[in-house]
């Protein structure tokens, strides 16, 4: 019974987008497109043909050279549009080029073309050829070298690369197969998805959605939605094959008709059939991975669409998945290089459904997995499928059936106001966050300029006494700085107690998850310098080894803690707990002013967030940097008093870590899939408490204008030119950004 | 208003799942196939503006597993019922809305179903439509369909309903045939016209006067035998005309829900 509703609907839907007066308006213009597109080089060709070649065409050059060699070789070029005439002072006026070629001060070449109007592309790379093969000749007279040798200093070395195992001739032949597919998905999705969401989005707006869930279950009407889409693209594919068919045949018939062409059925049909059987394996995963992604892509369009409550959120739905599908296919399989080998991590993401349709089978080419992989690749897909398509038509019908809860006027009015409330001390923490990292910025680099030129000289634990002064005297400001400000002296107040078992174990497993960061941000920037080498420091006796973890493990642990979690994440913790998160860590990140450790950096913030988030205080973030820097430092004594058997130590330790990582992932991601359950019923309580709620923020924040008003006089005047206020904020943010620009510049010079 | 009604037709038509109890129809589960022949009328509208009503229906014909034909030959019967028949191939986003309103009646009950339910099928219309609509219901009816049927319009419930079921805050407040529950009231209204001091009579029968109109008054009597005694006491003021009813169930509401908010 539902098979032949849902047969019966996906017929007519398709049928309904034939009849659609734009669709066949499109096909008639893709028709006349492909057609114009096969037919304009012929076209051109014959209409050529007939006609002569005209002067109007020709390039007239002036040409002043002092090596007197430019004119032979554009002769050499032998093109008969290219005329040279004599040098006159209003030639270029005439619309004629003038080309000068002299020595410079140094007895280069210098050129200089002139014209009124642009220059045709492939007679200015004629020029630049002919100028440059002057330089050659000139260099080469000069210091009796041949012409040959000349030119193959000034090129590229060629490198040939050969790995033996891989079959380079194969991968090249057939890469771009890949290449192609990937396109093809992308494009075939930009279609899929908009014509998806137009279809769920204008339904579930006009509530159509509800009487269609009472005649088929909401599985069924997903996979309405999705093979009707998909049907009508793959019919569209089709049809566009016919119309390059057409166009083709039109162009055979113009040929034998014009210009006298032989009726040939040449169309390349004769490639050979020999495929080998890599190639052919890969080609299966390659359609099957295609056509599972495709479906994937479709489910999740499909979920993403059902929840969009006006119509001008419908395409925006699509964008997300679009940039998915852009990752995924296009920008991805870029990162698997040829001729390295691959990393595992990237061998795991590839398994990933919808990224495995092009990457699988370009490591499967390459080599780089086996046909057991590519397989598991596919059962996976395959897997993921079946669970989305359960999960995805259950919370396809919870979509649909979630309609905005359209709030009374003056609820939206007070909210609005509430917010204006909160934007505006939300910019003045940000102004203020910006202003300590400005500060730290510059004591920073200047006691670092400072130090680094009066203290050279200075040796062992004075130099460490120097070091730590000058760190503490560059962080501490910001800190006093953000704790003095109105904004945060909130967070001061109210004790939280310590629950040392919780922390704990959030310590445990934040330090797997610390280590996991590692290992991917050491991936993202190969590069990783040491954070030693960049510092300088003796490991003589036992007190400069204490010393040297002060520096690198106590001393960050209290003051970046204090700063960076405390002050600026306390403070903007109010204004949504996600955004606090990305700018207090990638305020984090910037502090640290280069690129390997700034990313690590970043990555961490957020699990320090989160954990003190959790916890309530700042203790837990504290031990685990400490922790964490502690390892950084005690490896680098280690290495330094024992050499290689440290690494070796450290390469065991390395994998006891890993194992800690993995499982605090498994551990982090059970209590996520928990929290998920829990949430919904805690939701259904929150929104009952909900008005009650933003009465009493509305009344909190009530008396908070009026103590403000009362006791800050400057709230006072930015309430009454709020521009001003924005263009400080502007002016405060544009400073940070052009200061970090200077400093990483300053930085790198010296 | 939320007091449940859309809620509960729509758990009856598998929309929402209910959180416990059981649903029957003639003695058996709802299923899909039993929705077939089980019309709905959807307050909020199910029409989707960018579809021709032809399109529309085509497409909610083979939700209900009509056939082709069926679809047109009852589409037509229809709209020409309604006299709408020039729409068939408009967009529905033309169309005004007391004849969308028309439209989704249509859908409700172009499959010929068995049990129709039709959630505030009045809201919209203008006096002379919701006059043919009204009539066609009681067709309906009279072809022996079970309708369930809800509005906020009284007058309407009266002249359509046999059977009543009111609810308030998701809750029943009254349930029966709508005839047994007048002669169980009783209750009686006397409608006078002329100037009395409503604070001045003085009847123990007399629970309630309302003033409607300028010297219009309702006084409500407990127990039908008792209106001649208040008819006695109001002699003494100049009255022009006296009518003795039933309470119209609009009274019965407000009574019923009253006294359910003071209870609570």
């Amino acid at each position: 019974m539902k098979v032949s509703k849902l047969r019966r609907l996906t017929i007519f839907g398709v049928e309904q987008t034939f009849k659609n007066k734009f669709w066949i308006i499109l096909n008639v213009l893709m028709l006349i497109a492909a057609i114009a597109y096969v037919n304009f080089g012929t076209v051109k060709e014959i209409i050529e043909s007939r006609k002569e070649a005209s002067d109007k065409d020709n390039i007239n050059l002036m040409i002043i050279d002092e090596t007197d060699s430019f004119e032979n070789k554009i002769l050499n070029f032998k093109n008969d549009k290219i005329v040279i005439k004599e040098y006159s002072e209003s030639g270029v006026e005439d619309g004629n080029i003038l080309v000068e070629i002299s020595y410079d001060n140094e007895n280069y070449i210098h050129a200089r073309i002139t014209s009124s109007e642009y220059i045709d592309m492939t007679y200015y790379s004629l020029f630049e050829t002919a100028i440059n093969e002057i330089r050659d000749e000139v260099f080469a007279n000069r210091n009796n070298l041949s012409i040959e040798e000349v030119k193959k200093a000034s090129n590229n070395v060629e490198i040939e690369r050969i790995i033996t195992t891989l079959d380079k001739e194969l991968y090249d032949k057939y890469s771009g197969i890949l290449l192609g597919a990937s396109l093809v998905v992308y494009m075939l999705f930009i279609f899929i998805s908009s014509s998806l969401a137009s279809t769920i989005g204008m339904e579930k707006v006009s509530r159509t959605t509800e009487y269609m869930l009472t005649g088929i279950s909401e599985n069924a009407y997903l996979w309405y939605n999705i093979l009707q889409t998909n049907i009508v693209v793959l019919l569209q594919g089709a049809l566009s094959v016919i119309y390059i068919v057409i166009a083709t045949l039109i162009n055979s018939v113009l040929r034998v008709s014009f210009l006298g062409a032989e009726i040939s059925l040449d169309v390349g049909l004769n490639v050979s059939l020999n495929i080998e059987p890599t190639v052919l394996i890969a080609a299966v995963v390659l359609l099957v991975q295609a056509i599972i992604a495709v479906l994937i892509l479709s489910i999740i369009q499909a979920v993403l669409s059902s929840r969009v409550n006006n119509i001008s959120d419908v395409s925006n739905s699509t964008v997300l998945v679009l940039f998915f599908v852009i990752f995924a296919t296009v920008i991805f399989p870029n990162f698997i290089p040829t001729a390295e080998k691959v990393n595992i991590f990237l061998k795991i993401i590839s398994m990933i459904p919808v990224i495995s349709a092009v990457a699988v089978p370009k490591l499967y080419l390459l080599g780089q997995i086996s046909t057991f992989g590519a397989i598991l690749s596919v059962i996976i897909s395959i897997a993921i499928t079946a669970v989305l398509t359960v999960f995805g038509s259950k919370a396809f019908k919870k979509g649909l059936l979630s309609l905005s809860k359209g709030s009374k006027k003056e609820e939206r009015v007070e909210k609005a106001a509430l917010d204006d409330f909160n934007a505006s001390k939300f910019r003045a923490s940000i102004s203020k966050v910006s202003m300590a990292l400005i500060i730290y910025l510059v004591f920073s680099n200047i006691l670092g300029i400072i130090t680094k030129f009066a203290f050279a000289s200075l040796g062992g634990v004075l130099n460490y006494i120097v070091q730590i002064v000058t760190w503490i005297v560059s962080i501490y400001p910001s800190y006093w700085y953000l704790k003095n400000s109105n904004y945060t002296r909130k967070i001061e107040s109210g004790k939280v107690k310590i629950d040392v078992k919780k922390i704990a174990i959030l310590i445990v497993i934040a330090f797997g998850i610390i280590w996991a960061v590692q290992l991917v941000s050491e991936y993202i920037s190969k590069d990783l310098t040491n954070i030693i080498e960049l510092i300088n420091l003796d490991m003589n006796t036992p007190l400069e080894c204490i010393l040297f973890v002060v520096y690198i493990a106590l001393l960050p642990a209290i003051f970046e803690e204090l700063l960076f979690r405390k002050a600026i994440f306390g403070v903007l913790k109010k204004y949504g707990i996600k955004l606090a998160i990305i700018i207090s860590s990638v305020a984090f990140g910037l502090m640290h002013q280069n690129f390997s450790q700034g990313i690590f950096a970043c990555l961490v913030g957020v699990v320090f967030c989160i954990i003190d988030d959790k916890a309530g205080t700042i203790l837990p973030s504290m031990i685990l940097h400490f922790i964490n820097n502690c390892v950084a430092a005690v490896q680098v004594i280690m290495m330094n008093k024992m050499g290689e058997e440290a690494e070796n130590i450290f390469d065991v330790i390395g994998i006891i870590f890993n194992v800690w990582a993995v499982i605090s992932l498994v551990v982090v991601i059970l209590q996520v899939i928990k929290n998920r359950k829990n949430k919904e019923s805690i939701e259904k309580m929150k929104v009952s408490n909900e008005k009650e709620k933003i009465e009493e923020i509305k009344e909190s924040q009530k008396e908070e204008i009026k103590k403000e008003n009362a006791s800050n006089v400057n709230s006072v005047i930015s309430i009454k030119n709020p521009v001003k206020v924005i263009c400080s904020d502007f002016v405060t943010d544009l400073t940070v950004v052009i200061y970090v620009i200077i400093t990483v510049c300053v930085s790198k010079l010296i | 208003m939320v007091h449940g009604k859309s809620t509960m037709f729509r758990c009856i038509m598998n929309i929402y799942e209910k959180d416990s109890g059981e649903i029957l129809l003639n003695g058996k589960k709802i299923t899909s196939s039993t929705l077939d022949k089980v019309g709905f009328l959807i307050e909020e509208g199910c029409l989707t503006a960018e579809y021709t009503v032809y399109e529309q229906f085509s497409m909610f014909g083979i939700l209900k597993n009509m056939t082709d034909d069926e679809i047109t030959d009852s589409l037509l019967y229809w709209l020409n019922k309604f006299g709408i028949s020039e729409y068939l191939n408009t967009k529905i986003k033309k169309i005004s809305k007391g004849n969308k309103q028309k439209l989704q009646f249509i859908v409700a009950v172009m499959h010929n179903p068995d049990l129709i339910i039709l959630d505030e099928p009045f809201s919209g219309l203008d006096p002379l439509s919701s006059a043919i609509l009204k009539n066609v219901i009681l067709e309906l009816k009279k072809q022996g369909k079970i309708i369930i049927f809800s509005s906020h319009q009284m007058e309407n419930v009266e002249s359509l309903c046999d059977d009543i079921f009111m609810i308030s805050h998701g809750k029943e407040v009254l349930y029966g045939n709508l005839n047994d529950i007048k002669n169980e009231m009783d209750k009686k209204k006397i409608r006078v016209v002329g100037k009395i001091d409503k604070d001045k009579i003085k009847c123990e029968e007399i629970y309630n006067i309302t003033e409607d109109k300028l010297d219009t008054y309702d006084i409500y009597v407990n127990g039908s035998e008792n209106t001649s005694k208040v008819i006695e006491a109001l002699k003494e003021y100049d009255i022009k005309s006296i009518i003795i009813d039933n309470l119209s169930l609009e009274d019965i509401f407000m009574e019923k829900a009253g006294v359910k908010y003071e209870s609570e």
